[in-house]
């Protein structure tokens, strides 16, 4: 029995334990006993709290057990990426800057989940402060991807990656400025949500970029991240962007009929720079999207070309900014690579920062015109798959592209725009490794983006697909 | 579009002290000339879009508050 729970998703673990068949004692131990066996091939967890998970999954259990289900998190363990701030747990954003950081508050988003009973088991290693998309680079090493252990794991969320691929835990916390959710959930074949910007509460996570930052999770189904969001999702002072909307039942909204819906296929620019074998088992997922009535037409963005020097302007100004002390004092505490984004954010000037966030606004108009016509936009989720650790260059259909342009390319644009965006596995390309399909759509509508990737899910089993670790 | 001339090492050493106050040793300026010049090259690009009538996106919020005694 043991052994089967960690290759459950959250509404298969929270239908158990509603019935009372399993106890999220017995979950969070599965769970546990899972970390303890595996985590050492993948670096994924990188603070553990396993005495207070236990204590969290015997109070949850009396409630349960005393008729106070407090919903479908209630007992589910999960983990949180290392930017997330936890009360009396270490948080470092994977960076020696901060290896002593003990927060005495949590993040919003983590004092929501606990509300809603989920299971802490630990923190999850990041990308340094966020800045890159491979988690090659932090205090703890690298993240690795559980499909092999020789590839990267894609980042930031890296560890959120690996943990919830390899059945570590059903959930994990993540957070996206140019992809840093959906890049590791397509790499390791996991469901990744960003929401709209504004939707989920940054408050407690350490920045990267404060006008790009977005809060959301890695799970293994849609059906997962429409729970997640349904817990998370709303107002807080505590964060200047969040936004003052009504919060949608997600779960109900996802009936999986997308017959009628209007897809509209990304193919200049998304399409144009991907490798063959992604290309391939993308057009099989759109087929199938097709086939479950949805009309696709292709749909082309102006301006989408310079959306990595838009995105490129805006975060390393940003960054800088943020890392400006540190970068005075103690620069010799950031890893080389992030280093140096950090010293060539002092030289981008103001103006072109402004152009920058004068594009954003022309992207922006470029998208909503293309969403008054279709429901949704479909791409490649990134254009290659996960590549070996410690390379920097990778052969697209005969030319070398440097990984961390590459990697960003499709998911970048939805930073800038603010669009909520999720990527959902869709095939083994034939090195082995996950491939996946994103779907956008219109602000504050991630019910939609859900439904199609609800209804894919339901037509096919990609998701439930596990490495063999 | 930009007539800017091409980065140079010392121009990243002059901007890094005199502009941000992160002094860099010349090595590690040199080593950052290959990566900026495409960078900076790309956003020369953005310059030549239709942006005349375009603000920013980040538009700036007054911060409410009213007296707490009423």
């Amino acid at each position: 029995m043991t052994s089967d729970l960690t290759r459950m998703d959250v509404v298969e673990l929270g239908d158990l334990i509603a019935a009372k068949t399993v106890s999220p004692v017995e979950v969070t131990d599965a769970f546990l006993g899972r970390i303890e066996t595996v985590n050492e091939r993948l670096n994924a967890f990188v603070t553990m709290t396993a005495d207070a998970a236990r204590a969290s999954a015997r109070a949850a259990e009396t409630e349960i057990m005393a008729g106070r289900h407090r919903g479908a998190l209630h007992g589910i363990p999960l983990g949180h990426k290392d930017l997330y701030a936890t009360a009396g747990v270490r948080t470092t954003g994977g960076s020696r800057v901060l290896a002593d950081n003990v927060p005495t508050e949590d993040s919003t988003v983590v004092r929501r989940l606990a509300d809603a009973g989920t299971v802490t088991l630990g923190k999850l290693n990041t990308h340094e402060f966020a800045y890159g998309p491979t988690n090659e680079h932090s205090m703890f090493g690298p993240t690795r991807n559980p499909w092999n252990t020789d590839r990267i794991t894609g980042g930031s969320s890296g560890g959120s990656g690996a943990a919830v691929a390899a059945g570590l835990i059903p959930i994990a916390t993540g957070s996206d400025t140019g992809g840093s959710i959906r890049m590791p959930a397509a790499c390791c074949g996991l469901t990744g949500l960003k929401p709209t910007y504004g939707r989920v509460s940054r408050a407690g996570i350490l920045p990267l970029c404060w006008s790009m930052d977005h809060a959301g999770p890695l799970t293994r189904s849609a059906m997962d991240a429409a729970i997640f969001l349904g817990a998370v999702a709303g107002h807080d002072p505590r964060d200047a962007a969040c936004a003052d909307r009504p919060v949608p039942d997600y779960r109900a909204a996802l009936t999986g009929d997308i017959r009628g819906l209007k897809v509209g296929v990304l193919r200049r620019y998304f399409f144009d720079q991907a490798q063959g074998q992604v290309v391939t088992l993308v057009d099989a997922a759109i087929a199938e999207l097709s086939a479950l009535g949805a009309e696709v037409v292709e749909v082309d963005l102006p301006h989408i070309e310079h959306a990595a020097a838009g995105a490129m302007a805006i975060y390393a100004a940003e960054a800088t900014a943020y890392h400006d002390d540190t970068l005075n004092d103690r620069a010799d505490l950031f890893t080389d690579q992030v280093r140096a984004f950090l010293d060539i954010g002092d030289q981008i000037l103001a103006k072109d920062y402004l152009h920058a966030q004068r594009y954003r606004t022309l992207l922006g108009q470029s998208m909503a015109t293309a969403l008054s016509d279709v429901d949704v936009l479909v791409s490649p989720g990134i254009a290659i798959t996960a590549t070996p650790i410690g390379d920097e260059m990778v052969d697209i259909n005969g030319t070398e592209d440097a990984i961390f342009g590459a990697i960003l390319r499709n998911t970048e644009p939805f930073d800038l725009t603010g669009l909520p965006a999720v990527v959902v596995p869709c095939g083994i390309a034939p090195d082995g490794m996950p491939v996946s399909l994103q779907i956008a759509g219109r602000a504050f509508d991630e019910a939609t983006v859900l439904n199609v990737a609800h209804a894919y899910q339901q037509a096919t089993d990609w998701h439930r697909q596990r490495p063999d670790i | 579009m930009s007539n800017r001339s091409p980065i140079t090492a010392e121009t990243i050493m002059a901007v890094a002290r005199e502009n941000a106050g992160h002094p860099l040793a010349p090595e590690r300026a040199a080593s950052y000339v290959a990566a900026l010049e495409p960078i900076l090259g790309m956003m020369d690009g953005i310059r030549a879009l239709p942006l005349k009538d375009v603000e920013p996106a980040p538009v700036f919020r007054p911060i409410e508050v009213t007296r707490h005694d009423k």
